[in-house]
């Protein structure tokens, strides 16, 4: 017989929050996958062979075209910076595939093995999901709290969108009504009598404004 | 786009009071700390130094007098004293209730403004 889950609650779904949090913060810190390391090493060693090889060419150019012996040496030094010799030019000389593989076999057995980035980005994503449908879930609660005459007060960093339950789409902001000035005193007084919990005068300041009340009515279902 | 926009009102409303209700916390709290801090000052004023009032209360009616005080004076310096305790209490409470609806209320009208949504 499988365990009946238990329904969230608001407490349960901000734990929830929380340890997925500190989760994400994790894998932010976590170690890359010993592969994902191997992966930039031959990544970075690749890149500098290619620039080795393109100084390579421009050397071997100038020598076909008869400059002096000093100008051959200059595929050793590093362009910008004059007068040394680069790691450029050291693993060139070394071959770059020789100082690949020392590196990764020095690298080998070296390395935690931590996820590798696919896993990661694939279980961020599936967290963030997750702490959206939280936050979606707890928003419902709230509203239900606040129906029931329980209100529950909101995280100060509660997501905005969520709570208003935002739908980006094309065009301008669709207020369900606009027709009005932006905000009317039967407006306010409504909402000023539902904060102070005062139903008989939400009530009739609604009822003053028949097109609000139904989109008010409808909001509520 | 839509949102919302009658819990965006509500919010915005509450916000604004919760908003209102801090500002008029903080000067009844500063009205009694003055209040309490002038009792207590017309106390040390008599005496010379600063001690505490308990210790004071605990003085003679001779000595009281020998230093112009009056016992009730210092009993209401003291009391003026621990209402200001309990109001600081009580605000600290009311101030955990009412600052997130002030920030949702913040955060939510720069985010309207953001998303180029007028109320």
């Amino acid at each position: 017989m499988s365990a009946k889950k238990k329904p969230d609650t608001v407490d349960s779904l901000r734990a929830e929050r929380i340890a997925l949090k500190a989760e994400l913060a994790g894998l932010d810190r976590q170690q890359l996958g010993a592969a994902d390391v191997a992966a930039d090493v031959a990544a970075a060693i690749d890149a500098m062979a290619d620039v080795f090889a393109t100084r390579l060419d421009v050397a071997l150019a100038r020598i076909a075209g008869g400059q002096r012996v000093a100008d051959v040496v200059g595929f050793l030094l590093d362009p910008l910076k004059g007068q040394h010799v680069d790691a450029v030019a050291l693993f060139g000389m070394l071959g770059a595939v020789n100082v690949r593989d020392a590196l990764l076999a020095r690298l080998d057995g070296q390395l935690a093995a931590g996820p590798s980035r696919a896993e990661r980005a694939a279980r961020v994503a599936e967290i963030e999901r997750r702490l959206h449908d939280i936050e979606v879930a707890e928003e419902a609660l709230i509203v239900e709290a606040d129906s029931a005459g329980t209100p529950i007060p909101r995280r100060d960093d509660c997501d905005i969108a969520v709570v208003l339950g935002y739908t980006p789409g094309a065009g301008g902001p669709d207020l369900a009504y606009d027709d009005h000035d932006p905000t009317p005193a039967d407006e306010i007084a409504a909402q000023q009598a539902l904060v102070l919990g005062d139903a008989a005068r939400e009530r009739a300041a609604l009822a003053a404004r028949p097109v609000r009340s139904a989109y008010l009515a409808r909001s509520r279902e | 786009m839509t949102i919302d926009r009658r819990k965006a009102l509500r919010i915005r409303t509450e916000g604004e009071l919760a908003q209102d209700q801090l500002s008029e916390m903080s000067r009844t709290y500063l009205a009694e700390k003055f209040s309490a801090a002038a009792k207590a000052n017309e106390v040390h004023r008599h005496i010379g130094y600063v001690m505490p009032l308990r210790d004071v209360l605990r003085w003679t009616d001779e000595t009281l007098r020998d230093r112009g005080l009056r016992r009730e004076d210092v009993a209401r310096a003291i009391e003026a004293a621990e209402d200001l305790e309990h109001a600081k209490r009580q605000m600290e409470a009311r101030r955990a209730a009412l600052e997130p609806k002030a920030q949702i209320a913040a955060r939510m009208n720069l985010w309207l403004r953001e998303k180029g949504i007028d109320l």
